[in-house]
Formats: structure tokens, C-alpha cells, sequence
């Protein structure tokens, strides 16, 4: 390698100092380019691990939002014979800090111009991040409740609420400034993330969601069971931080 | 102004896996070589290590290992009297970014074309008659399978892929693919272990006058050390293939079976973070010089290079082209211009089946490891 090359690597490591520190307070830092040769470049203990949800009191949805949130989620996944619903697998709790984190905040998103309507295969084209969309949305909808029988939708008994779910999920209900529609397909897959998405996320508590359906969660090995054609396994589930009763005690 | 850095003899744009195999022969070669990736540098154990990479919700959903269109993205309409507009989240498309590519998060399905599958025009008007419209633009590969066999045999050996050859020089084989190409070799690793929903199928398709074979899959039946000296592991199964990286060294990818080797070549640098916006051409408009690349600070370089390699995504290598000036672009209503001409996205059509009464364990998987019939 030529000597321009360390020339090239001392010049990029000044301009990221100079980036650095004039952007001490912005955050997320960008990246900065990087130059490698001769080498892997590996260093230890730098491991891209998630980092765990941890239990607490709501800190996006407001005590309105949340009674919202609890009860529309009850009836996309119901408690009852087949075990614990969306509620019990602690989904508003996986809601509230989705839409505090980067996908509720759209971080990943193109959320830049132009905007314009677009067709129904254009898909998303609307300036509300999934955050803004609930807060507006579940504004929305409990304003028309009101006004047409002074409820709202907690307040509503299961068939009631089911019977607007149903609506805005078919565009039935006309809501100010927001799709109804576009709001109750982003709430129920979300519903469907935080019940069966790996319990670390904050939802799918005590993995209610993967005993349901029978999946053995975020397992490593399964080639004992490759060959094992038809038969019932019923291994219990693993989440990413292991589970209870897995690791001795210290 | 960008600042104009010393010559390499060749610059590849984009590092996944045509970067990493033509960086390999290059640098063999002799030359002094340069990769230039928009993304950062990925490894197992870094960023795809077995204890966190099962997580449906961070890759598959929030696509993690993705492209973000908020650095970049596309527009699009689906018709010509569409107004074309951004593509503002991923959705079925995902294009790939970082050391790897798309390479990292593939399923692992690895297909050779069928003979018949390089004369798309030809072999069809003989089979079938004259094409239902004149203006159908399918034309032959202008390669033929004979010509390429040499490297798909390459790939499937550098990959340690994992299949049943149904057609060895000529000889058709029981259990493989009687309809595929000659092989010049069996492929290097034996089929995977077959799980029940893809027997249930191959039965099936059996017991239909159909000739079932095991998918070839870029998944180790076996511990493999390819001819680079690359070890991969055997795959467990735990089935989060697309959409994810391998945790366990058995899949094989860019880093899985090449970069432990290129990497530490002298004559062999990358650069990650720096994203290409043009091949710079001479005076004549036919040759290219170098290319003009950002820094993720913005600082703007001028590469000059003998060999200039546009190893990105079809797509992205297209838009550089198209942005460079190079090649006529494709004019779809004068029907001329050949740059972007053909391009399209993969169509596959689905049915899901349910069995109320049989234990299928889907998750038990490698997501390559099918039955097929031609």
C-alpha cells in the first residue's frame, strides 16, 4: 500500500474529530467513513445486541390514549378461551415504547417531499409518522364517538367496539385530517407484532403469544427435530433473554 | 471540489458478492484494488451473532439489515400516466446495503438457469409458435448454459451448496432434477435434511407424474471448507435465513466464504461509508477514468482507476449509468435505448396450505431447503 494511503486515513480521522465535536449534542451521530487493508476488521465486546424493553408506566400514550390503546387492542386479540389476549401479553406496553423509539418517530423512513396523494399501489404517502398517526387518529376517533353519543371508545361495550374497529377498517368512518382506515391496519399489525414479536420488544409477555400458536421462539439448534415428521414436540418457548427459570439461580 | 486521490487499477462500486468474488480474482491477479461501499462493515459475531439474531420484529419487520429510505430511496408509479412518487418505507422490494450486500440476508436458494432459460426468445417461438405481441421485448440471453457451467460450478463449490445433481455429464441422476443442465460435478455438499411440509409436497407432486428433487441450497448439510479455505458450519435449522444474516456460519455469503481471505490482502482495500455518484469517462465518452464518490462526512473524491467495476444492485448499477452517461437510456415509448431496458422485479405467485391435522413445524427450517419440480 502506498504511503497516500495513511495520508487518506489521518486526513478522514481529522475530519471525523472536527464532524465530532461540532455536532456534540446532535444525535444519532452519522457514521463515519472508514478505510480497511490487510486486515478483518474485528474488534471484541462490539456486538450489535438489541436493547431490552424494559416494564413501566406508559411515557408516550397519555391516560386517554392509553384507554384507548387497551381497549381496541382487547378486541383484535381478545382474553378468552384460547388463552390471554393483547392485553395480558402487555401489547400496549410494546406500543407505547414503539412509538417512542425509531419506528414510531418513522426514523428509517423517507418523510421528504414531494407529497402528493398517490394511488392505492404507491402505498404509504401520508406526513405522519406511526407516532403522530395514533395520537391524531385515537384523538379522531374518540371525538367522533363522543359527538355522536357521548362515549368514548373505551366506554363502549365489546359489540360496540367491535362495530367501529370493523368500520374503520373499512373506511366506513370519516375522521378529520387522518384515514381512520390507514390508522386501524397500522394498529392491528402492530397488535400482531407486540403479541408474537420476541418479548424483549416489551409485548408477547410470558411468550403468551408463541404458547398459543405453538412456536418454540428464538431457538438455535433444531436439527434434532428435523426428522421428527408429524409428531407433537411441545417444546416450550425461548425468548432472546432466555426465560424464566433457565438460568441457576446466583 | 473534489479532491483527486492516487490511481488503483481497479475500483469496485459496491461490495457484496460480485465485489467480493471479482475482488478475489483481481487481486490474484496482481492488481491493486479498491472497493467502495455506501454502507458500513458487517460480521457475524458483530451483527449477526446467534444470541440476538432470531428477532422477527428488528429484522423482518423494522428491516434492520436493510437499505433506509430515509439515506436513500426511489420513486415509482406503475404505469407511464402515473405521476412517479417516493418510495417512503420498504415493502416487498428490499434493496440491500452494507459489507455483504444482499448476499447476507438471502435465503439461500441457488439456482442454476435451465438450458431453455438462456434462449427466453428463441426457445420459446420454436416451442410455441410465433410471440402473442411483436412489441414483447424478451430477447435470448446471448450466453449460453455450455458457456457458463464452468461458473456456476465455481459458485456452487466457493458456496458449498447443497443439492442433488439430477443430470452429471450428461447422465441423468435418481433424485435430482431430470430436466436441468449437464453438471460437470455433483454439487459439493449432499442435499439438506428434508422437514415434513416439503415431503408432504414432493409426494405429493410425485404421485402427480412430477419429478421432485431438494432445492439446491446455500445452507451446509455438512461442515464445509471451500477451495478459498474457508470453513462454514453446519446449518442448525433454526430457520431465520431471508430476511436475516446467518448466525452460525452456515450460510454462505460474501463474508461466510470469501472476505476472511480478500480481507487480508495487501493489494486489496475497501472503503465503507463512501457512496459512488458517477464513473468519470475521457474525452471520448467511451472509456472510463475513475469514479467520483462522497464520504460520509460529504467530503467528495476523485478515484482515478484502469478498471472501473459496477458491482451494486442491477438497479443502482443502472441509475450510476444512467447519472454517468453512459449507454443510450431506455426510452420506453420510442421503444429505443437499451440502459435500464428489461428491468424488472421478481414475480412469484403463492398458495398457502393448512393442515388442521399434521404437525408441520415450519419452524424447523432452512429457508432454501424445499422440494421443487420442474
Amino acid at each position: 500500500m502506498s504511503s497516500s494511503g495513511l495520508s487518506r486515513r489521518t486526513l478522514l480521522t481529522a475530519g471525523a474529530v472536527g464532524a465530532a465535536s461540532a455536532a456534540l449534542t446532535a444525535a444519532p451521530q452519522p457514521a463515519e467513513a472508514r478505510t480497511y487493508s490487510g486486515e478483518m476488521p474485528w474488534s471484541p465486546s462490539s456486538a450489535d445486541a438489541p436493547v431490552p424493553v424494559e416494564p413501566g408506566p406508559y411515557e408516550f400514550f397519555t391516560p386517554d390514549e392509553a384507554a384507548f390503546i387497551e381497549a381496541a387492542v382487547s378486541r383484535l386479540i381478545p382474553n378468552d378461551d384460547l388463552g390471554p389476549g393483547a392485553k395480558e401479553a402487555a401489547v400496549p406496553h410494546f406500543l407505547d415504547r414503539q412509538m417512542l423509539g425509531e419506528y414510531g418517530r418513522a426514523e428509517r423512513w423517507y418523510m421528504l417531499g414531494p407529497w402528493r396523494p398517490g394511488t392505492a399501489t404507491q402505498g404509504y404517502q401520508s406526513r405522519m409518522t406511526p407516532a403522530q398517526l395514533y395520537r391524531f387518529a385515537i384523538k379522531a376517533i374518540d371525538d367522533h364517538l363522543k359527538q355522536a353519543n357521548g362515549k368514548v371508545f373505551a366506554q363502549l361495550s365489546a359489540d360496540q367496539q367491535d362495530k367501529v374497529l370493523t368500520d374503520l377498517e373499512h373506511g366506513k368512518i370519516e375522521l378529520a385530517n387522518v384515514s381512520g382506515k390507514a390508522f386501524f391496519d397500522v394498529l392491528l399489525q402492530n397488535t400482531i407484532e407486540g403479541f408474537f414479536s420476541d418479548p424483549i420488544h416489551g409485548g408477547n409477555r410470558d411468550m403468551v403469544g408463541w404458547k398459543l400458536i405453538g412456536f418454540p421462539g428464538a431457538r438455535y439448534d433444531y436439527r434434532p427435530y428435523v426428522d421428527k415428521h408429524n409428531q407433537k414436540l411441545d417444546l416450550p418457548p425461548v425468548s432472546i433473554q432466555g426465560r424464566p427459570g433457565w438460568n441457576p439461580k446466583t | 471540489m473534489a479532491r483527486k486521490l492516487p490511481r488503483k487499477d481497479v475500483v469496485l462500486v459496491g461490495f457484496g458478492w460480485t465485489a467480493a468474488i471479482l475482488g478475489n480474482e483481481l487481486t490474484d491477479a496482481g492488481l491493486e484494488v479498491l472497493a467502495l461501499e455506501r454502507g458500513g462493515w458487517r460480521d457475524t459475531p458483530t451483527d449477526f451473532a446467534p444470541t440476538f439474531i432470531q428477532d422477527e420484529l428488528r429484522y423482518y419487520y423494522r428491516h434492520k439489515l436493510f437499505v433506509e429510505p430515509s439515506r436513500e430511496t426511489l420513486t415509482f408509479r406503475n404505469a407511464m400516466n402515473e405521476t412517479a412518487l417516493p418510495m417512503r418505507q420498504l415493502g416487498s422490494f428490499l434493496p440491500a446495503t452494507g459489507v455483504g450486500g444482499a448476499g447476507i440476508h438471502w435465503n439461500g436458494q441457488t439456482w442454476r438457469f435451465l438450458p431453455s432459460d438462456f434462449l427466453a426468445r428463441s426457445h420459446n417461438i420454436q416451442r410455441y409458435g410465433k410471440l402473442p405481441d411483436e412489441n414483447m421485448t424478451v430477447q435470448d440471453w446471448g450466453v449460453t448454459y455450455d458457456e457458463l457451467e464452468p461458473f456456476y460450478d465455481q459458485f456452487e463449490y466457493l458456496c458449498g451448496i447443497s443439492g442433488q445433481a439430477g443430470n452429471l455429464k450428461g447422465q441423468k441422476k435418481a433424485g435430482g432434477n431430470p430436466f436441468e443442465g449437464p453438471r460437470s460435478r455433483a454439487y459439493p455438499n449432499p442435499p439438506l435434511d428434508m422437514t415434513y411440509a416439503p415431503t408432504i409436497f414432493a409426494q405429493a407432486a410425485k404421485d402427480s407424474g412430477f419429478h421432485p428433487f431438494p432445492c439446491p441450497a446455500a445452507n451446509m448439510s455438512r461442515p464445509y471448507t471451500n477451495p478459498l479455505g474457508v470453513q462454514l458450519g453446519q446449518c442448525t435449522y433454526c430457520g431465520f435465513c431471508e430476511k436475516y444474516a446467518c448466525g452460525n456460519y452456515s450460510k454462505s455469503s460474501a463474508q461466510t466464504t470469501i472476505l476472511p481471505v480478500l480481507m487480508r490482502k495487501d493489494n486489496f482495500t475497501l472503503k465503507t461509508e463512501c457512496e459512488v455518484l458517477k464513473v468519470l469517462l475521457d474525452s471520448t465518452g467511451k472509456k472510463a477514468t475513475g469514479v467520483l464518490y462522497i464520504d460520509e462526512q460529504g467530503e467528495e473524491w476523485e478515484q482515478p482507476a484502469d478498471l472501473v467495476i459496477l458491482c451494486a444492485f442491477a438497479f443502482n448499477n443502472v441509475h450510476l449509468m444512467l447519472l454517468s452517461g453512459i449507454g443510450k437510456p431506455y426510452d420506453p415509448k420510442a421503444n429505443s435505448g437499451v440502459v435500464g431496458r428489461n428491468y424488472a422485479y421478481q414475480i412469484v405467485s403463492s398458495v398457502n396450505v393448512f393442515y388442521g391435522d399434521k404437525y408441520t413445524h415450519t419452524f424447523v427450517d432452512a429457508h432454501a431447503e424445499r422440494a421443487g419440480a420442474d
